[in-house]
């Protein structure tokens, strides 16, 4: 039986999509007859000055065998467990340390001009080059981190979409009048563009919000600010019945993150076969979205989102349907094999 | 050739008067004795600067040209006066002589106040961790004031660049042996240095300086600083004013110019009854050791230093108060000095404290009289001298070991490299594991590819 060690990275007392994709991981590699077992280092991204040596952990740990077990396959999945040391290493790389990279400059970056902050940028940017390049392979969880991890470290990543949290328990019960969105309620999701939208909205849209996060009170007092509270309703954490059915019920799902790496949004969505409204600089979700195919793509700012919006709520049933139909045609190969066999092609 | 046959040659680094730092009075103070066992040359920054007298009687030279040695011997205290010892000390391993623990203030000098606060922090981030870095960028902006300096002592890599280490107090012997376990340390008392012999009586003394015969003197010896308590000191010494109309309090020393003294002395109703003298001689200052009737040795924060003034003031039998939790408290045997406690309470305590050493001349005769005893005793200068001596001589004989345990802590490599070095040896050092090889320099050699070189895959 080959051994699989995955490699995670997690804050301590926060679960989210990595963590949960970690554990599935884990599950179909033993399903599929490997003897799989999770590391995890736990990590610190701030203050910048951390970073380097909460990096380095993961360079000093031997991987190569545990208690006599020779380990034949390490995948680590995102910064810095790539820095782990190992003959035959194949990275699933949810993401890099984006504010190193394409978040640098922006207000979702902590990195000040300094010199000493540039120096801890240069070297995630050397340790990435180095430690990325030991892979036999580099697959990534979306075209978006693989064009990241050409551009910025040139190196050749292959997408390798993760199938979400419930595969084959989404369904559709017909288009509902109410768009959806579930994840966590952090600036990166840039939900306040979609309650200020939903204050512009004129064909009666309302908008359920599900999940918890940093920004909820944010949120909440956004919704109250605007008097949109009869449009917008925050559900707070929805257990896995009634995520199912909240897609089921939706007319269409609302994701809108910066940049995202891959959203499992559009996925479980078009699962769903529930059209997505997204923006046109949201990443990942726009491997999916075909703007007036699978979904509406829009610009980033609130006017023109509350006017796709009222377009959308003015398509007939069959129109939704058909583009329904059109998202889950792109999203129906992705499944666990096919992760699993290539991520283990170098043990066959 | 043993050492027996041959004399070391020592070469002794350190400021030297008319320094400002107490320091270098205990530095020419030191040579006579070495002198009579060893070859030894003295460094200061400039020669051109030091007193002529000092250059009369010893071999001095500057730091330039300074002449090779069998052993460099650090003198290193908490001030500018101190740079060049410090740069050549990190330079040249050697054996480094600490006057206090912290250094904070040198290492402030040489970085944040010659224009590169990134070496600053650095430094702080290195000692300090995260936090370091977060109050490195306060004590840059001039914020924290006193106490955050001394709450973050800069002294580690100095001491992972020594050969070995000599501390003047046992707080700070026992913090060195933690950073730098493998390396050889020795607690060395701060010697007993009386330039008049025989000294002169308390009324001979007052006449001398010209201080009123009858009053009741309370000295204050050495440079004024915010450390040293005369806040405290004067308010409760207003106050015994009214039951001691004749006491008279004395700062026989420099002062720090941003001290509003005169003011404080105002406020304590003291306007009338102190005196400044400013930096004085050597003979002048310990004139006014021998004319007081209770000395002040009060320092907080402390930086684990043991004061020269007050190994004077108790070597001429005066009772001296000392802040209580600092090595000058911990360090003498009970009833040789006068503890006060440094917290809210300090000016009921020194009024208490005081008002009852100057009620009891016979208390003060018999404290002073056992405290000159016992640094007569322990603190002999020769007998320091030939502990130290010792000392180098047993470090000499284990130099090439020691010289490579030190090359083992160097930095490898580029900017990047010793960059990644250090961000893993920090975890190493706070174990005290300091010249332990920990085989990671390969593995992070990997990670930061020389300029220029292409990655492998």
């Amino acid at each position: 039986m080959k051994t699989v060690l995955v490699c995670g990275v997690q804050a301590p007392f926060i679960t989210g999509g990595a963590e949960i994709l970690v554990s599935e991981l884990r599950a179909n590699l033993e399903r599929r007859g490997f003897r799989a077992d999770v590391v995890n280092v736990p990590f610190k991204w701030y203050p910048v000055s951390e970073l380097v040596r909460q990096a380095l952990a993961w360079r000093l740990l031997d991987l190569t065998e545990s208690n006599g077990t020779v380990v034949d396959l390490v995948i680590p999945t995102k910064f810095p467990s790539f820095l782990a040391r190992h003959p035959r290493k194949v990275a699933w790389l949810f993401h890099q340390h984006r504010e190193a990279y394409d978040l640098f400059g922006t207000s979702y970056c902590s990195f000040t001009d300094s010199p000493e902050d540039r120096q801890v940028r240069e070297a995630i940017q050397s340790m990435d080059n180095t430690a990325l390049a030991e892979c036999r392979a580099i697959y990534t969880i979306s075209r978006n981190v693989a064009a990241r991890l050409d551009r910025y470290n040139g190196l050749p990543g292959t997408p390798l979409y993760p199938p979400p949290h419930h595969l084959g328990r989404y369904r559709d019960d017909g288009p509902g009048d109410y768009l959806f969105y579930a994840g966590r309620l952090d600036r990166l999701k840039r939900l306040d563009l979609a309650i200020d939208a939903m204050q512009r909205v004129r064909g009666g849209a309302r908008l359920k919000i599900a999940g918890t996060g940093p920004l909820a009170e944010e949120l909440r007092k956004q919704i109250v600010g605007l008097g949109v509270e009869d449009r917008v309703e925050l559900l707070g954490f929805v257990d896995a019945d009634s995520l199912i059915a909240l897609y089921a019920g939706c007319r269409a799902a609302y994701y809108a993150p910066l940049n995202e790496d891959y959203g499992y949004v559009t996925v479980e969505a078009f699962l769903s076969r529930k059209p997505v409204v997204t923006t046109a600089d949201a990443g990942g979700p726009l491997e999916f979205v075909t703007d007036g195919e699978t979904g509406v793509v829009a610009e980033a700012e609130p006017g023109a989102i509350a006017a796709a919006i009222d377009a959308f709520w003015q398509l007939p049933p069959a129109r939704l349907a058909e583009m329904g139909a059109a998202g889950h045609a792109r999203v129906r190969d992705i499944n666990w094999d096919n992760v699993i066999d290539r991520l283990t092609e170098s043990l066959r | 050739m043993t050492r027996a046959s041959r004399r070391l040659r020592i070469g002794v680094w350190g400021p030297l008067p008319p320094s400002s730092s107490g320091v270098a009075d205990y530095v020419v103070e030191s040579i006579s004795p070495l002198l009579e066992r060893a070859d030894v040359h003295l460094v200061a920054g400039d020669r051109s600067g030091v007193d002529p007298a000092v250059r009369a009687r010893f071999d001095v030279h500057s730091a330039a040209d300074a002449p090779d040695a069998d052993l460099d011997l650090y003198h290193l205290g908490n001030s500018p006066d101190h740079a060049f010892v410090y740069r050549r000390a990190l330079r040249v391993p050697g054996v480094v002589l600490l006057h206090e623990w912290s250094l904070h203030h040198l290492v402030l000098h040489e970085t944040v106040e010659r224009g590169d606060l990134p070496a600053y922090l650095r430094e702080m981030r290195r000692a300090h961790g995260e936090r370091g870095t977060f109050v490195g960028r306060q004590v840059a902006r001039a914020l924290g004031g006193d106490l955050l300096p001394a709450l973050f002592p800069l002294s580690d890599r100095v001491l992972e660049r020594s050969l070995a280490v000599v501390a003047l107090t046992e707080a700070v012997t026992e913090r060195a042996a933690r950073r730098i376990p493998s390396r050889p340390r020795l607690h060395l008392r701060h010697h007993l240095s009386l330039p008049l012999d025989p000294l002169p009586s308390r009324g001979g003394a007052r006449v001398a300086l010209g201080l009123p015969p009858d009053a009741l003197v309370v000295t204050a010896p050495g440079l004024a600083t915010a450390t040293k308590g005369l806040r405290p000191a004067m308010l409760a010494l207003g106050r015994l004013r009214r039951d001691h109309p004749a006491v008279h309090l004395v700062v026989a020393g420099g002062h720090d110019p941003a001290l509003p003294l005169a003011l404080w002395a105002q406020d304590a109703g003291m306007a009338d009854a102190w005196t400044l003298t400013g930096r004085l001689p050597l003979p002048d200052f310990v004139r006014h050791l021998c004319a007081a009737d209770v000395v002040l040795g009060l320092r907080f924060p402390s930086h684990g230093e043991m004061s020269g003034a007050l190994v004077r003031a108790l070597g001429v039998g005066r009772p001296v108060l000392v802040t209580g939790g600092t090595p000058a408290a911990d360090e003498f045997p009970e009833g040789i000095v006068v503890p006060v406690a440094p917290g809210p309470r300090e000016e009921d305590e020194l009024e208490a404290t005081i008002g009852h050493l100057l009620r009891s001349p016979a208390l003060r005769e018999a404290i002073g009289g056992l405290a000159r005893e016992h640094v007569r005793a322990h603190h002999d200068l020769q007998a320091v001298s030939r502990a130290l001596l010792d000392f180098l001589g047993d470090v000499h004989d284990r130099k090439a070991a020691l010289v490579a345990a030190v090359a083992r802590e160097e930095p490898a490599g580029h900017g990047l490299l010793a960059y990644f070095t250090e961000e893993v040896r920090a975890g190493a050092r706070d174990l005290g594991l300091i010249g332990v090889p920990l085989g990671v320099d390969t593995i992070l050699a990997g990670l930061a590819p020389p300029p220029g070189q292409p990655r492998t895959t």
